[in-house]
């Protein structure tokens, strides 16, 4: 279907899923819970824009979104900005840190890129470490507002923005994908001299990439810090965050907008089911080993898995 | 003004802090700069001989450079296996680059969660009669927990050199890294070479974790620090020359020393990561690679 | 049309202490076909990369089509008609033959003025462009799929996508078979017929000489030959630089 089509299409699920959880579910849990699995779901998006769409492997996805949180929390101090617009200014600083760190990483290889941006990250976790206005190392408590500004609890106003962002994130990445911008990010991908040579601008392109995939990872943890009320940077740059991000979409599939959909949907409730029954440093483990195994037995992931069956069974 | 006798320490501090450096990278010097292969998980070999170090010597009271230099064999299987699974799954198939990365990313984070379930995340440290005491020289203090480190690291380099110089499969590494195409011509296998080579590699994280708890006490997310600093010495280095690479470890050590002493210590870890992000920007491996 | 389409003045270029090319002065005249020849090493694909973009050049000029390209990068230098064919192809590996035609047309399409084509008339394009080297029947194979020349054709085809006025074909025959690279001269007459002025990298002899209408002669950096074909290969120098003293 094209891409105007999806948006639609997509819009009305999400429409769905936001109408039928109000009338049925009142289980406060499920909120909680599903606001992380729709967190994972726009982070791995966002990562697979850069990794799986554009073959930059970012490693310092914690950076991105712990802008976005920490930018939630010093507008909260100073302004009463409504939160949607607290994400859209943590989008547009995230968007700029991701500019500024793809200007000045670009020109490496694979590899170089990867580890400068965990150098980025550890950089940006020491400023904000200390960086006492936002409370440093110890972390900074934030009020959870007592009243919705729409209907039912604020969990379920925090699950439906997020709903909002996972919905434009994937028919973004959709657009994306079958465009002539998508193209473009695969010829990056694939082999950049050539790209070069065939007039794709990579730097441009590049950069265009790394801007949108860290505005929407910005925008995935501004409201953080109302979900959590105690932020502090170890838990906000946690590499969890990075893992994840990398995880979900290599197991989903990184060559399509569903890869990272299906990764975050199983790996983020398998984190849920995890953390509750045993224990939470277990559940990270859990990520990591399912990482390094699909890695290994199916390296393009679960969509690629189905894409195999399919063409074997036309053979 | 600056302290003569703070500066002279610092500086002889962040030397025999470079020598251990150096032992810490070699390892990615031989897997990175010479096989290509992008072993962001070195650390966590680290972490992992260490932790092995703390174990051994808090029940038996074993010196831990022995324990280091006696698990080299362990480690060094460990290596080969790890290298099996590397190339089975990527190198073979030929499409290394993000999965590659992927792999190695989700072995350093494993190793790191594995190590905190099992240790928690309080400080472990090591006892050794030489941890404590300092050579004294009129200004130069010595620590010896930083002295002896500093005299291993550069042993265990030189043992390193020798052997790739010398013996037939060191030869046999230096020309797999250079040209894998003579290397089959010469009737050696190219991947029974680089599993050997990896091998080595993971091998002396055994004897770099030993150094690295005598230096300072040691928990599981320690490692993260040194992904930084390994690159950036690796690549200053020039990649596959050791020389270069003990001249960028000092240099890193010196720095990095001087930082945590006139600036504070909670700075150093960016010391090393700043100079990654410079040394790249300076000498970029580029669109045409290095 | 400018007699010259390309004047490269000084062009010198070092890694380090190694001097890749020094003071190469070449005009190519439009519409000519174009031989550049010399041993290993000579520095033949350091001047494809210097004039592409690839590579910064030290020192010297570039004028293309009478504006001066020094500082374009390589993707601005392929939308105003320059374009190179890579001596080992890489084409686009995860995308099917059309594809990989697809993104030079998209995005020399979307640059030029004027030039606004709908998908199904670049789809057309593609289709035409892969007939035209003899790949339509592969166009949504993946490139995995194609044998040695095939790879050869479909990385012409895509130098080609971009609509250059000028191509440079960088030893797109080596280790090809003589029926093989009867093929791939074929097909480079073609274009030439149609107005890319064509400059051919190449070792094998035989193609060069009856493909070029001019020949240079490169020899550890430095141009040591430029004119006709038969008188250029005379040169003792050259004799000297292949067969040694």
């Amino acid at each position: 279907m094209g891409a105007a089509r999806f948006w639609v299409v997509s819009f009305i699920v999400a429409v769905a899923l936001l109408l039928l959880t109000r009338g049925f579910i009142s289980n406060e849990y499920y909120f909680f819970a599903a606001y992380q699995v729709l967190q994972f779901i726009v982070l791995a998006t966002a990562w697979n824009i850069l990794g799986g769409y554009t073959g930059y492997t970012n490693f310092g996805t914690g950076a991105f979104f712990a802008v976005g949180a920490y930018t939630a929390v010093v507008l909260h101090k100073t302004t009463s900005l409504p939160l949607p617009v607290m994400m859209l200014v943590g989008g547009v600083m995230s968007g700029m840190v991701g500019f500024g760190m793809g200007y000045l990483t670009l020109r490496l290889k694979g590899v170089f890129f990867a580890i400068a941006t965990l150098a980025l990250a550890i950089v940006a976790q020491t400023l904000i470490v200390n960086w006492d206005y936002v409370g440093g190392s110890r972390g900074i408590y934030v009020i959870r507002p007592q009243h919705s500004p729409i209907y039912g609890s604020y969990i379920q106003y925090l699950y439906s923005l997020m709903l909002a962002l996972t919905w434009i994130s994937v028919a973004i990445a959709r657009t994306i994908e079958r465009s002539t911008l998508g193209l473009g990010f695969n010829a990056i991908r694939d082999d950049e001299l050539a790209a070069e040579a065939g007039s794709v601008p990579t730097l441009k392109l590049k950069l265009i990439s790394t801007t949108l995939s860290g505005a929407l990872m910005g925008m995935s943890g501004a409201p953080l810090p109302y979900y959590v009320t105690y932020l502090d940077p170890a838990s906000s740059f946690n590499l969890s965050y990075a893992v994840n991000s990398v995880a979900m979409p290599m197991i989903g599939g990184m060559t399509s907008w569903i890869g990272p959909v299906i990764g975050a949907v199983l790996l983020g409730t398998i984190q849920q089911l995890a953390t509750v029954t045993i224990s939470s440093a277990l559940n990270l483990l859990i990520v990591g080993v399912l990482l390094i195994v699909f890695v290994v037995i199916a390296p393009n992931g679960i969509v690629g898995l189905v894409q195999a069956r399919r063409r074997a069974r036309i053979r | 003004m600056i302290s003569l006798d703070l500066a002279v320490n610092a500086i002889v501090a962040g030397l025999l802090l470079g020598g251990f450096y150096a032992a810490v990278t070699v390892g990615v010097t031989i897997s990175f700069g010479m096989l290509d292969i992008v072993n962001i998980a070195h650390p966590a070999f680290i972490m992992l001989g260490s932790f092995v170090a703390y174990i051994v010597n808090s029940n038996f009271g074993v010196d831990p450079i022995l324990i280091g230099v006696v698990m080299t064999p362990v480690f060094f299987l460990v290596g080969m296996a790890v290298y099996q699974i590397y190339y089975y799954a990527f190198e073979r198939r030929g499409e290394e680059s993000i999965q590659g990365l992927a792999f190695f990313f989700g072995l350093l984070f494993v190793g790191e969660v594995a190590l905190i379930l099992v240790f928690g995340v309080d400080y472990r440290f090591v006892e050794a009669p030489y941890i404590g005491p300092s050579l004294h020289l009129g200004l130069i203090d010595l620590p010896l927990r930083m002295l002896i480190p500093f005299v291993v690291s550069l042993l265990m380099l030189a043992v390193l050199q020798v052997f790739l110089g010398r013996t037939f499969i060191g030869r046999a590494i230096l020309a797999v890294s250079q040209d894998r195409l003579a290397l089959q011509l010469m009737a050696a296998n190219p991947s029974r070479v680089k599993r050997i080579a990896f091998g080595i590699s993971i091998a002396t994280a055994s004897v770099a974790g030993a150094l690295l708890i005598i230096i300072q006490p040691v928990e599981p997310s320690i490692g993260r620090d040194y992904i930084g600093r390994i690159f950036a010495i690796c690549v200053l280095g020039g990649m596959t020359s050791f020389p270069g690479m003990l001249a960028g470890a000092l240099l890193i050590g010196i720095v990095e020393s001087i930082t945590a002493t006139f600036y504070g210590p909670s700075w150093a870890p960016a010391v090393a990561f700043g100079f990654l992000l410079l040394t790249l920007a300076v000498r970029p491996a580029g669109i045409l690679g290095r | 049309m400018a007699a010259s389409i390309l004047e490269v003045s000084g062009l010198g270029k070092r890694f380090g202490g190694f001097v890749a090319l020094e003071n190469i002065n070449v005009t190519v005249a439009t519409g000519e076909r174009l031989g550049l020849i010399g041993p290993n090493g000579s520095g033949k694909s350091t001047l494809v990369n210097c004039l592409s973009g690839a590579l910064h050049h030290d020192s010297g000029t570039i004028v293309f089509d009478g504006r001066s390209i020094d500082g374009l990068p390589a993707y601005q230098r392929t939308r105003l008609g320059l374009a190179r064919s890579f001596q080992l192809p890489k084409p686009f590996r995860s995308l099917n033959l059309l594809d990989n035609l697809r993104i030079p047309l998209l995005y020399t399409v979307n640059a030029r003025h004027g030039m606004r084509l709908s998908d199904g008339a670049i789809g057309e394009r593609c289709h035409a462009l892969l007939a035209d080297v003899g790949l339509a029947d592969k166009a949504r194979r993946l490139p995995r799929d194609l044998t040695q020349v095939e790879m050869r054709k479909l990385e012409l085809a895509r130098a080609v996508a971009s609509a250059p006025r000028l191509l440079f074909a960088d030893e797109a025959m080596a280790g090809l078979s003589p029926s093989e690279i009867e093929e791939i001269l074929a097909v480079l007459f073609r274009l030439n017929e149609a107005g890319i002025t064509i400059v051919l990298i190449e070792h094998i002899m035989r193609a060069v000489m009856s493909f070029s209408t001019r020949l240079i002669v490169l020899v550890a950096g430095q141009k040591i030959a430029d004119g006709a074909p038969q008188e250029a290969i005379r040169n003792p120098e050259v004799e000297r630089a292949y067969l040694g003293e």
